[in-house]
């Protein structure tokens, strides 16, 4: 609890919480201005917003978990503080109190995005009721894919002192994330960086000739979600490891 | 002296990471681009222009301002590091050049972006799609505008990566600015917005030109941002001092 609270204490001057919630700006000043104008469009807007926002999540959520990791990490980096820390402090605790940190960075981006959804609704007039079920669905989705890049960018921010190559790769993983959503599904299932698309709760039927697209709700994919938790565990041990490794 | 400083900044650029970025995302891009346009050849026309949509589809839209980000950051990063801030402080140089010094070497990493863009565009369309003739120069034209687009957000991402002592914060903002930037265009604000005028200068993901009769009002648009942008940076610069150790 002690590392913990000396975590939030070095976030002061780094202002995280601004960036945490720029994130989530992001996506949501994205989102109010595709929303749905017409009655018609109104009438399924909630879905249709359940269907935009992790397309949206794939280009944002990984150069934006790239950034808070980065930063989190960046702070010992710059000024060097790893020699005094394992001194006054055990490796496993700094590697918990900032994986800690992490995740409620990320509960607060997702929490916040949820959040503004019925704010658009009702500033967009949405007809149509919002199902709390599946907001909670694209929450724990968001929040799993989101918590498996953090824990890739913190690693590459523990390996690699240039903060490059984390922004890099979050940044590389945003671009193929989204190119795989327009790919053949099996291929979307090979770039972990895009899975909150195959893991979104609403689906969109696009009929060519009439030019009508249809939502509909899908059945979570657990094996997917599944993997993702998977990946972000053996992510989290290979982040642990790479800090009681680090050479001071 | 600007030359010795432009010199300066070229050799902090000997193998750094960035480059990387540079070759990367770009290709990858032109994969996906080239892959759409073959799969999508009931909707498109089998033509350079068409193949131009698809290359800069989201490339454009997204990750072109944070690239330019990514520049920008990197070249400040190094000062910003152990006692390096108090070095360019005291160096018997204009501040005005240094930061100028920065620009123009981001500036010119933009236009190599922009060349690569082109010749993998050129091998794609050419080896893989196998389009009959030559790219229509107008393509040409559009990236060297793309150029012309960036230079507001390279002094913006400069401004605010020498403002912020951290490399991530310009690269979001330069995503925020890429979504920003095409919300702006889709609301007839380009040449208002310096990140929508990137992508109007590109001509992202359109056949028809978005800038036809209005090159002079994007060009003065485009020298306007860098000026407010550069000048800010310039004064903020002056302004500031050695750090106490």
């Amino acid at each position: 609890m002690r590392a913990f609270l000396a975590e939030v204490q070095k976030t002061r001057r780094r202002h995280d919480l601004p960036v945490a919630v720029g994130i989530t700006l992001i996506v949501v000043l994205w989102a109010s201005a595709s929303a749905p104008s017409t009655a018609d469009e109104r009438a399924a807007g909630y879905s249709a917003l359940l269907y935009a926002l992790p397309i949206m999540n794939a280009v944002v959520m990984p150069v934006g978990m790239a950034a808070l990791a980065s930063r989190i990490w960046d702070a010992e980096t710059k000024g060097q503080t790893c020699k005094l820390l394992f001194t006054l402090q055990s490796r496993g605790s700094l590697f918990g109190a900032k994986a800690a940190l992490g995740m409620l960075e990320n509960l607060l981006v997702c929490g916040l995005e949820i959040l503004a959804m019925p704010v658009l609704g009702y500033f967009r007039g949405f007809t149509e009721a919002l199902d709390t079920r599946l907001c909670l669905w694209l929450l724990l989705c968001t929040f799993c894919v989101n918590g498996m890049l953090y824990f890739l960018s913190f690693l590459l921010s523990i390996r690699l002192a240039n903060q490059v190559a984390a922004l890099a790769v979050g940044f590389c993983g945003a671009l193929l994330g989204l190119f795989a959503a327009f790919m053949p599904v099996w291929v979307s299932y090979l770039v972990p960086f895009g899975y909150y698309i195959p893991l979104s709760p609403v689906g969109m039927d696009w009929d060519a000739d009439t030019r009508i697209a249809r939502m509909f709700v899908r059945p979570l994919c657990w094996p997917l979600l599944g993997v993702t938790v998977l990946l972000a565990v053996i992510l989290a041990r290979m982040c642990r490891r790479a800090i009681e490794q680090e050479e001071v | 002296m600007l030359i010795r400083c432009i010199l300066a900044e070229n050799r902090k650029l000997h193998g750094a990471v960035i480059w990387l970025v540079f070759l990367v995302v770009p290709m990858i891009s032109a994969l996906y681009g080239t892959f759409n346009f073959l799969q999508n050849l009931g909707l498109l026309t089998f033509d350079w222009y068409n193949l131009w949509t698809q290359h800069t589809l989201f490339y454009t839209l997204f990750f072109f301002a944070p690239m330019v980000g990514v520049y920008a950051a990197y070249l400040w990063r190094l000062e910003h590091l152990g006692h390096n801030w108090n070095l360019i402080m005291t160096v018997p140089v204009r501040r005005s050049y240094i930061f100028l010094a920065k620009f123009l070497v981001v500036a010119k990493m933009t236009l190599l972006t922009q060349g690569w863009v082109f010749l993998l565009y050129l091998l794609a369309g050419k080896f893989w799609a196998g389009l009959p003739g030559w790219p229509p120069v107008m393509i040409v034209i559009w990236l060297l505008r793309g150029v012309l687009g960036s230079l507001g957000v390279i002094a913006f991402e400069l401004l605010l990566a020498m403002a912020i002592r951290s490399f991530a914060v310009p690269v979001l903002v330069g995503l925020a600015g890429g979504v920003s930037g095409m919300l702006a265009a889709s609301r007839g604000l380009s040449l208002f917005w310096p990140f929508a005028l990137m992508q109007a200068g590109m001509n992202s993901n359109r056949k028809d030109d978005m800038l036809s009769g209005q090159f002079f009002p994007f060009l003065l648009a485009c020298l306007v941002w860098a000026g407010i942008f550069a000048g800010l940076a310039i004064l903020l610069l002056r302004a500031r001092d050695v750090r106490a150790e």
